[in-house]
C-alpha cells in the first residue's frame, strides 16, 4: 500500500529527516497528532532498534516498529533495503 | 460567552504529560507535589489552596479523549468541575504540540490561561514565542515560566486571575477543504491550523550544537551503550542500598543505637513494670516492631528512593523503557510497563497504583500480577542484598534465576491466557537533565515519611498480633500447625514460620524477620535461599492487597492472591527438593 514518492519511516535511514505524508490508522493518527505529529510535520529517524526513536520538532519519540510502518513519509532520499 | 472573567477560586492545572504541572502546583500552593522527569509521575488528582484561589493538579492528558485510567481521571475532573478556570501548562519549547491540546480546550469555551513551561529549555535552545500574537490570537492570557526555578511565577498567578474564555483560531472556514464536508475532513484542517499557529509564534530558532546531555540521553538508549550503563545503574544501586544501607547504615542503626544504647536505657527504666514485655519482650512493640520498622526497613527504603528520584529526575526511566520494550513485549507488555514494575522496586503499593499508566486492562492485570509475584520491594531488595554475602554463589544464582524465571514464565502465561490485544508502544523520551539536589531531597523525605506513616502502624500491629499469638500459646500451635509446609515442605527450622506469618502482613516485614534470623545463624546457605524465594514470590503486603482490590476490583485482588500464595511454596519447595540441601 505504498504511494508513489512514499515511504515508511521505519524504512529511512537513521539521521535521514523527511516530510509526513500520512499516518495509517485513524486512531493512531489521534494519538501521533498530539505529539504534534501530523502529515507535512518533518520528522528524523534516529534509531531504529530496540525501538524506533525519531525526532519532531523537540519531541523525541519511542515507538514499536508497527507504529513506524503506519507512519509515511514523502521521500527525498531513495529508501535503504536491508 | 465571549468576554466573560474567569472565577478564579477554582482552578484546574491541565496539560500534556511531562510539562511540569506538578511542579507549578508546588510553587503556586507552597504544597510538595511528587514530580519527576517522566512522563506519568502524577496519577491522581491534587488540590491544594494558593493565594485567592483552590487549586488542582491533575495527570497529564494528551488530547481531551481518554487512552489510560490516569486520563480519564483528568476528563471526569474536567466535567465535574464545570466553572473552574483551566490553567493549560505547556511545554514552551514544543508549541506545536502545546497548541494541539489548547485547540482542543478552548472548545469547552470556559475561562482558561495558556502558562508555557520550561521556558530556561526554550531559551537554551533558541526558541522565541511571540506571546503576543499567542494572546491575541487565542484571546486568553500567555505567559511564559520556569516553574523548578520560579520564573515569572507572579505572571502566572495574574495570568488565572485574568483567565478568560478563549476565542477559537483554529476553526476551519469554509474557504477551506473540497467543500463536500466530510467528517474527517474537519479534523484534519484544525490540526493544519495548529501548525500554522505555531509556525507564527514562533520567532527564531537556531538548533544548538550537541550537548553533552543530548549524547548521554543517545548512548542510554541504544543497546551497544545502554546496556553497559544500565549495569552501572544496577552496580550503584546495589552499592547504595546493599552495602550502604544494609551492610553500614542499618548494622549501625540496629546494633550501635538500638541493641547497644536505647534499648539497654529503656530496659533498666521500665524493668518489673507490666508493660515490660510487650514493649521491650521477644515480640515487644519496640524491641521487635519499632526496630525493624526504624532501623532496617526505613533506611533501605529511603536508600532506594534516593536512588529512584535520580533516575526520575534524570529522565533515564523513559529511556531504559526503549531498551526493555522488547523484552516486555515476550509477556504481554511493552516498555511503557518499566515504570511501574521498576517503582515496584522501590514499594509494591505504589506501583499498583502507577499501572494506570498502562492502556489496557490486560497489561494492567500483568503488570499487577507480577508485581505481586516477582518484584522485590525496596525493603525487601535491600534485605536480599543484606543476605547475599550470606549465600554460597551457587545458593545466590539458583536464587536469582528462579524469581527471574518465575516473572517470565507467568508473565508469558498471563499474556496468553488473558483476552485482549495488547496496545502500541509510544513514550516520548523527555531531555536528560542534572537532578536538583533540593528536589530530589525533598522527594526522597517525603517518600519516606509516607512510608513511616503508612508502614509503622502495620509494623506494630503485626508484632501485637505476635506478642497476643504467644502469650495465648496460639503461636505455638500455629508454628506446629504450619510444620508441615515449613519444616516438611520447604525444610526450613520451624522459627521460619514467624516470618511467613509476618510476611502476610506485610512482605518487608517478613523480610526484616527473615534478616534478623539469618544473622543469627538460622540458616544454612540453600535453606536461606529456599525462604528468599518463597518470601519473594509471595503476596507483597497488606498494604498493596488493598490497592489492587481498589483498582482492579476485589474478586480480581482475592484471584491474585489465590494463586500467588500457593504458587510461592510451590515454587519454594521444589527449589529446595532440587538444590542440594
Amino acid at each position: 500500500m505504498k504511494e508513489e514518492g512514499t515511504t515508511t519511516l521505519s524504512e529511512l535511514r537513521v539521521r535521514d529527516s523527511a516530510p509526513v505524508a500520512f499516518v495509517a490508522g485513524d486512531s493512531l493518527r489521534r494519538k501521533l497528532e498530539s505529539f504534534g505529529i501530523q502529515s507535512g510535520s518533518l520528522v528524523t529517524l534516529l534509531q531504529k532498534r530496540p525501538a524506533v526513536v525519531f525526532q519532531c520538532d523537540q519531541v523525541e519519540l519511542a515507538v514499536e516498529a508497527r507504529v513506524a510502518r503506519a507512519i509515511h513519509v514523502r521521500a527525498k532520499v531513495a529508501p535503504s533495503r536491508r | 460567552v465571549s468576554c466573560k472573567y474567569g472565577d478564579a477560586g477554582e482552578v484546574l492545572l491541565v496539560g500534556q504529560a511531562n510539562v511540569g504541572k506538578s511542579v507549578l502546583f508546588g510553587q503556586l500552593t507552597g504544597h510538595y507535589a511528587l514530580a519527576s522527569n517522566y512522563p506519568g509521575t502524577t496519577v491522581e488528582c491534587f488540590t491544594a489552596k494558593g493565594p485567592g484561589f483552590r487549586i488542582t493538579d491533575t495527570p497529564g492528558i494528551d488530547r481531551l479523549e481518554a487512552g489510560s485510567g490516569d486520563e480519564q481521571l483528568t476528563l471526569a475532573v474536567l466535567r465535574e468541575r464545570p466553572d473552574a478556570t483551566v490553567l493549560q501548562v505547556g511545554d514552551a519549547k514544543n508549541l506545536h504540540r502545546t497548541l494541539f491540546l489548547t485547540s482542543e480546550l478552548v472548545t469547552l469555551e470556559r475561562p482558561m490561561a495558556l502558562a508555557l513551561n520550561m521556558a530556561d529549555e526554550a531559551r537554551q535552545l533558541g526558541v522565541e514565542l511571540d506571546r503576543e500574537r499567542l494572546q491575541q490570537e487565542l484571546g486568553v492570557p500567555v505567559v511564559t515560566c520556569t516553574a523548578t526555578t520560579g520564573e515569572n511565577l507572579e505572571q502566572v498567578r495574574r495570568a488565572i486571575r485574568d483567565a478568560r474564555a478563549p476565542r477559537d483560531p483554529f476553526q476551519a472556514g469554509p474557504a477551506w477543504g473540497c467543500g463536500l464536508g466530510c467528517p474527517g475532513c474537519g479534523a484534519a484542517l484544525r490540526a493544519d491550523r495548529v501548525r500554522e499557529l505555531a509556525q507564527r509564534a514562533v520567532r527564531r530558532r537556531t538548533y544548538p550544537i550537541r550537548t553533552w546531555a543530548v549524547r548521554l540521553g543517545e548512548w542510554t538508549r541504544q543497546p551497544l551503550t545502554g546496556i553497559p550503563i544500565l549495569f552501572v545503574v544496577l552496580a550503584f544501586f546495589y552499592y547504595l542500598v546493599g552495602v550502604v544501607g544494609a551492610q553500614k547504615v542499618v548494622s549501625f542503626l540496629e546494633i550501635e543505637v538500638f541493641q547497644n544504647r536505647v534499648l539497654p536505657l529503656l530496659r533498666r527504666g521500665l524493668l518489673d513494670t507490666p508493660v515490660y514485655d510487650l514493649l521491650l519482650g521477644p515480640y515487644g512493640l519496640i524491641s521487635m516492631g519499632l526496630v525493624y520498622a526504624l532501623a532496617i526497613v526505613l533506611p533501605l527504603v529511603a536508600l532506594f528512593f534516593l536512588a529512584f528520584g535520580l533516575l526520575e529526575d534524570s529522565g533515564y526511566l523513559p529511556r531504559l523503557a526503549v531498551l526493555a520494550d522488547a523484552l516486555l513485549r515476550g509477556i504481554g507488555l511493552n516498555g511503557r510497563a518499566v515504570l511501574p514494575l521498576v517503582l515496584g522496586l522501590g514499594c509494591g503499593t505504589l506501583a499498583v497504583v502507577s499501572t494506570r499508566v498502562l492502556r489496557t486492562r490486560k497489561e494492567r492485570l500483568i503488570a499487577v500480577l507480577l508485581i505481586g509475584l516477582a518484584v522485590p520491594c525496596s525493603a525487601q531488595l535491600g534485605v536480599l542484598l543484606g543476605l547475599v554475602s550470606g549465600l554460597s554463589p551457587a545458593a545466590l544464582a539458583v536464587t536469582v534465576v528462579t524469581i527471574v524465571t518465575q516473572l517470565f514464565l507467568v508473565g508469558r502465561l498471563a499474556a496468553w491466557l488473558l483476552p485482549g490485544p495488547a496496545s502500541e508502544f509510544i513514550v516520548e523520551l523527555p531531555p536528560l537533565r542534572r537532578p536538583r539536589a533540593w528536589d530530589l531531597a525533598r522527594k526522597t523525605a517525603a517518600r519516606a515519611w509516607w512510608f513511616l506513616r503508612e508502614a509503622t502502624p502495620l509494623f506494630l500491629a503485626g508484632t501485637l498480633l505476635l506478642f497476643l499469638l504467644d502469650r495465648t500459646g496460639l503461636l505455638q500451635g500455629l508454628i506446629a500447625g504450619a510444620r508441615p509446609l515449613v519444616t516438611g515442605w520447604l525444610g526450613l527450622p520451624g522459627e521460619a514460620a514467624q516470618v511467613f506469618l509476618l510476611g502476610f502482613l506485610r512482605r518487608d516485614y517478613g523480610a526484616a524477620g527473615l534478616f534478623a534470623l539469618a544473622r543469627g545463624g538460622a540458616f544454612s546457605t540453600w535453606q536461606l535461599a529456599v525462604a528468599l524465594v518463597t518470601l519473594t514470590l509471595f503476596l507483597p503486603c497488606i498494604a498493596s492487597f488493598f490497592m489492587m482490590a481498589k483498582e482492579l476490583g476485589w474478586r480480581t485482588a482475592v484471584k491474585i492472591a489465590g494463586f500467588l500464595i500457593p504458587f510461592a511454596f510451590l515454587v519454594g519447595g521444589v527449589v529446595r527438593w532440587v538444590a542440594p540441601v
